[in-house]
């Protein structure tokens, strides 16, 4: 088994469970009219990522990244409004098109097989070894149909239009399922086609690639996030621009790549936490603006405590992990792509300052 | 076996369509418990796959799970 997909395995198994804790709770409380239909799509939900992590063949993944989104639709329409059912609508369009643009990467993988004259079975641990021979235009452009195709799912920019919608109206729980879990998941086909393409000798090209993908990503969430009157479609995007430091440390390779993949653990891990946190402040005020959502300290002083030091964690206020994982990124871009480093050095005091005027809209107060 | 793994959560999430509201809470908790329990063997023990290739394939080498 592939380590990054043994590793996905265990955050999605950790995670599964700690939301499926709350989740009992969070249906107690709610008394949702479709409760089995949600406890039974969560179920449905995690066997299906779990054969993304474990998948090595090109067409298995395919087919089990396209199974999560058939599987995560229904927990997105649980309230049954028509906010909700647009944001499902949206979720299925646009993944659905994302997902036939990555069949349309693979199908281009198996043509470079062809005119390599290359024989090896259609998984990437197979395929990496002989990546040399490969016909390098087509595994080009499988990798940029592989990138938008799996990139729709994973939320990189432009392609994210679903994802504040969908996390959003989604209930606590499939949230950070949603934001924790299924993003690493789609990461993990882009990943594995990057490596194929390193073999290859092409590492420059998507690289290049993710780079500009990942900048995209920052720069859309660090904009739209200051026009965020909700504190869970923040959170949305607050995932949009984590994906694009993924992205990016993915193209630079080297040191990047370890940093990329602190970034998405420790995402997975705070995403998760502050999305469950955001469903006892809706359970506390009845509310999503945050606006009305303040004097957390005084009115729900346990949930403003944690809320707080995961919020802490994404300003990246050593010593916590994400101060370590921003080091590792910086140190990395600046050792193996000088230009883009310096682009990317640019940009996060600007990411970090439209954070902290979003919390200064007071729902910390 | 490492078809346990998706294959639980599979079944579970099927049983937990016509089971009564207590009960289907209860088995979310307990799958999770049960696949974090086998992703963890996964991890410490290499479990190896039980059922052979279901798919015909030309080359000796071609497998769907690793």
């Amino acid at each position: 088994m592939s380590p990054e997909g043994l590793l996905s395995l265990l955050v999605i198994s950790l995670l599964f469970f700690l939301i499926a804790i709350y989740t009992t709770g969070y249906l107690a409380a709610h008394q949702l009219k479709s409760e089995n239909v949600f406890t039974g799509f969560m179920l449905l939900f995690l066997s299906t990522m779990t054969m993304v992590t474990l998948s090595d063949h090109i067409m298995v993944l395919w087919i089990a990244i396209e199974a999560t989104t058939l599987a995560s639709a229904p927990l997105i329409f649980t309230h049954r409004s028509g906010a909700s059912l647009e944001a499902t609508w949206k979720y299925v369009l646009i993944c659905s098109v994302g997902i036939a643009m990555a069949l349309l990467g693979s199908l281009f993988l198996t043509l470079s097989m062809e005119l390599g004259g290359v024989t090896a079975a259609l998984s990437f641990s197979a395929l990496s070894p002989v990546a040399g021979h490969l016909d390098p235009s087509w595994l080009k452009a499988g990798f940029i149909f592989i990138v938008v195709g799996y990139g729709t799912k994973m939320g990189l920019a432009p392609m994210h239009t679903w994802l504040p919608d969908a996390h959003s109206e989604a209930p606590s729980p499939a949230s950070a399922l949603l934001s924790g879990v299924l993003l690493n998941c789609a990461y993990l086909g882009i990943f594995k086609t990057n490596k194929v393409m390193v073999a290859a000798g092409l590492s420059d090209f998507s690289g290049t690639i993710l780079i500009v993908f990942g900048l995209l990503s920052i720069v859309a969430a660090a904009t739209y996030i200051l026009k965020q009157t909700e504190y869970k479609r923040m959170l949305a995007y607050s995932s949009i621009e984590n994906m694009g430091i993924i992205a990016l440390g993915t193209g630079i390779g080297g040191l990047g790549v370890y940093g990329a993949v602190i970034c998405m653990i420790h995402h997975s891990l705070i995403k998760s936490s502050l999305f469950l946190s955001s469903g006892n402040i809706l359970m506390g005020y009845e509310d999503r603006l945050i606006a009305n959502t303040g004097q957390m300290a005084k009115k729900m002083p346990k949930t403003f405590v944690a809320f707080f030091c995961r919020v802490c964690r994404y300003f990246r206020v050593s010593p916590f992990w994400y101060f370590h994982r921003g080091a590792v990124h910086h140190h990395g871009s600046f050792q193996d792509r000088p230009l883009s480093g310096s682009r990317y050095f640019y940009l996060q005091p600007v990411r970090d300052l439209c954070r902290i005027c979003q919390a200064d809209h007071g729902y910390l107060l | 076996m490492v078809e346990l793994v998706f294959i639980t959560p599979f079944v579970t999430g099927l049983l937990a369509f016509v089971l009564p509201k207590a009960l289907s809470r209860q088995l979310l908790v307990f799958t999770g418990a049960v696949h974090l329990v086998l992703s963890l063997l996964l991890w410490k023990t290499a479990l190896r796959l039980f059922l052979p290739n279901i798919l015909p394939c030309p080359r000796k080498d071609c497998c769907l799970f690793w």
